[in-house]
């Protein structure tokens, strides 16, 4: 197993360094020239200038990937054009804000939805099926933002119950942190709700047609355990690639919300680094991204050993 | 309900539900198992083995499933009545059945040891430990060797005869009274086969259990079993005690599968076989339901339904000509 893990990580090597050069490539693969394009209108010619030595753009193309793979690997990922950081940071100061959205909305949404997933399969083509699944396809079908401007028109301003906008940090208490989170986080939630119960029960309907859950009966199982241990258990690898993959849509989708809210996480930054031109932080936000979803593949992929017998040993 | 029977399956019709229609899968089906006795069914694919088979615990699918009528008393209690609690407590550990896949009856995810020490946690409510260590027990029960090891394994690990066995050891678990084996051996190799029906034969004696052999195969019924019955098209066309059936077949479809058993002495080009096909469900045939493939069939064979004809010790048949010819042999004796 220790070496299955070392094998996974060592394969992510690669993976991550494929990452590393479509981000910079993509500076490459703009039209025209980026300084000039960086630099926005009415630039003078000195400042555009300044900016290709800023980023190395007189370099030879060979000579420049170099540069940044060098500098990426201690850290270095330049500065930002508009904001007075380095991309690091500014990418650091917002990461917990997204981590945080995302840790709650995961929450909410993994219990909620593997629950209607599993009862929906259970109670086949009876009402309840046909609720949950209903519940589901509003979750999937209804837009993010328009669901946002409901929840903050009912829960904040009409009722006033929950902040409508903003952020508080962790180390202020935990309780205004979550009373600022849990609206977005219910939120993004819905979405991935309706998408992983819609998962969940397919791959329950699977497991409750196999031999195996006759002979569970049979030995005299109730149906409940029936349901969890025996039906349930056999899903948890499809229901964990369901959740790695909502996991990383939670931190690079929460675009929306995270505008929505006003909450100043990564989502909000890529947005902002996109509409000013702000290269150097498209790329960092772009790697992170990357090395996020390369991340969570691994995880997924180390809790598949833990999970299924079957991996395990081939 | 006779003293002498541990089950009784009387006038059991099972319908499935397809395309909105209910269809009768199986129709009036008659059975009685005595204590200790090993009951054989006997018919081709598509008979209603099976469905017979998961009445008596009630483990069709619930929604598709209808049993139309019928009474299964099993000390006293009708089992198609019974509480599902009560059912519960039953499943397991009083009447314990074996499938016919064994590569797909064991859960992938639990280990053997688990499995097998469910059933003893569920009804004698042992806890992990004790059960592990008595899962123990039945492995070396039903020889698999190097059961200390084993129980921590899971399922895939296994050969389709060894998981067989891990079934059997899963369902003697509780010392059932009766154990309902579909299938046991069809999708294992010959001589494993040959090993699993020994090993069943020898549990039966050891726990004194009365079991329900389904086979389609004349050959196993013959060697193990000591009461047959023979199923055609969701009906019990003929039974018998003993070698009753095999010396003077009562039924032209008896007769049949007989003719189709493979004979290392007989030297033949080709095998017998029964010309044509069970019907479908879902069109019966009027009549006796064999007449279409039967060589013996007369005009009243095919507008007439028979009823079960009592030929007196123990035999019975739902062939009226045979049965006639059979009073007429006797009448002239
Ligand atoms: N769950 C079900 N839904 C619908 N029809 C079914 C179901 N189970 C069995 N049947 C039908 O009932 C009839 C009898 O099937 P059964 O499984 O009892 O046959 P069998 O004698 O056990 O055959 P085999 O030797 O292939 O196991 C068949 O026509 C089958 O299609
Ligand atoms: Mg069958």
């Amino acid at each position: 197993m220790l070496r299955l893990i070392t094998f996974r990580l060592a394969h992510a090597v690669p993976i991550l360094l494929i990452i590393a050069v479509l981000a910079f490539l993509l500076m490459q693969l703009l039209p025209g020239d980026p300084a000039v394009l960086m630099a926005g209108e009415g630039a003078t010619p000195q400042a555009i200038q300044e900016i290709r030595q800023r980023l190395n753009l007189d370099q030879p193309l060979v000579r420049q990937l170099g540069t940044w793979l060098l500098h990426l690997a201690q850290g270095d990922l330049g500065s930002s054009l508009q904001l007075n950081q380095t991309v690091v940071s500014a990418v650091a100061e917002r990461l917990p804000v997204s981590l945080s959205l995302a840790a709650i909305s995961l929450l909410i949404t993994v219990p909620a939805g593997i629950m209607l997933g599993v009862v929906a399969a259970y109670a086949r083509d009876s009402w309840l099926d046909a609720v949950a699944m209903a519940v589901a396809l509003i979750g999937v079908s209804v837009p993010t933002f328009w669901i946002a401007i409901l929840s903050v028109i009912l829960f904040s301003v009409t009722l006033g119950w929950l902040p409508s906008a903003g952020y508080v940090p962790l180390s202020e208490g935990f309780v205004p942190w979550l009373l600022a989170l849990i609206q977005p986080a219910i939120v993004l939630a819905l979405f991935q709700i309706g998408f992983l119960a819609r998962m969940t029960r397919s791959a329950m309907l699977d497991v409750l047609d196999q031999d195996f859950i006759r002979t569970a009966r049979a030995k005299g199982v109730v149906e409940s355990v029936v349901l969890w241990k025996h039906a349930f258990r056999n899903t948890l690898i499809a229901v964990l690639t369901v959740v790695g993959y909502i996991f990383s849509l939670l931190i690079g989708g929460s675009v929306i919300v995270e505008q929505v809210f006003a909450l100043p996480g990564v989502g909000r930054l890529v947005v902002q680094a996109v509409l000013t031109r702000d290269y150097p932080l498209v790329q960092g936000t772009l790697l992170l991204f990357g090395f996020i979803f390369v991340l969570i593949n691994i995880a997924t992929d180390i809790l598949y050993l833990i999970v299924d017998p079957r991996v395990r040993y081939d | 309900m006779s003293e002498s029977n541990i089950l009784e399956i009387s006038g059991l019709t099972v319908e499935f539900r397809s395309g909105g229609r209910w269809i009768t899968a199986i129709r009036d089906v008659d059975l009685t198992l005595a204590p200790r006795q090993c009951l054989g069914i006997v018919g081709e694919s598509g008979s209603g083995k099976s469905v017979t088979a998961l009445s008596i615990l009630r483990l069709h699918p619930a929604k598709s499933t209808r049993i139309a009528s019928g009474r299964i008393l099993y000390q006293g209690r009708d089992l198609l009545a019974v509480a599902p609690g009560e059912l519960a407590r039953i499943r397991g550990s009083e009447i314990a059945m074996i499938f016919q896949d064994p590569m797909s009856s064991l859960n992938p995810v639990l280990t053997i040891g688990e499995q097998i020490g469910e059933t003893l946690r569920i009804h004698q409510g042992l806890n992990r430990a004790d059960a592990l260590a008595k899962a123990v027990g039945l492995l070396d029960m039903v020889r698999i060797p190097d059961a200390r090891r084993r129980v921590a394994e899971y399922p895939h690990r296994l050969s389709g005869g060894m998981r067989q066995r891990v079934m059997i050891a899963m369902a003697i678990a509780c010392r059932p009274k009766i154990l309902i084996a579909d299938e046991p051996t069809t999708a294992l190799d010959v001589t494993v086969q040959a090993q699993i029906l020994n090993l069943l034969r020898d549990l039966r004696e050891e726990l004194g259990m009365s079991v329900i052999l389904i086979s389609h195969d004349m050959g196993v019924i013959s060697e193990f079993t000591d009461k047959i019955a023979v199923m055609y098209a969701g009906q019990v066309v003929e039974q018998a005690v003993g070698d009753g059936l095999f010396d003077a077949p009562m039924h032209p479809y008896t007769s049949g599968l007989l003719r189709a058993i493979p004979n290392i002495d007989r030297d033949v080009d080709r095998l017998a076989t029964i010309p044509g096909s069970i019907p479908d469900a879902a069109r019966m045939v009027p009549g006796c339901r064999f007449h279409p493939r039967c060589p013996e069939a007369l005009e009243s064979c095919r507008s007439e339904a028979p009823a079960m004809i009592d030929l007196g010790g123990l035999r019975q048949t739902r062939c009226p000509p045979r049965a006639e010819r059979q009073g007429m042999i006797g009448g002239r004796s």
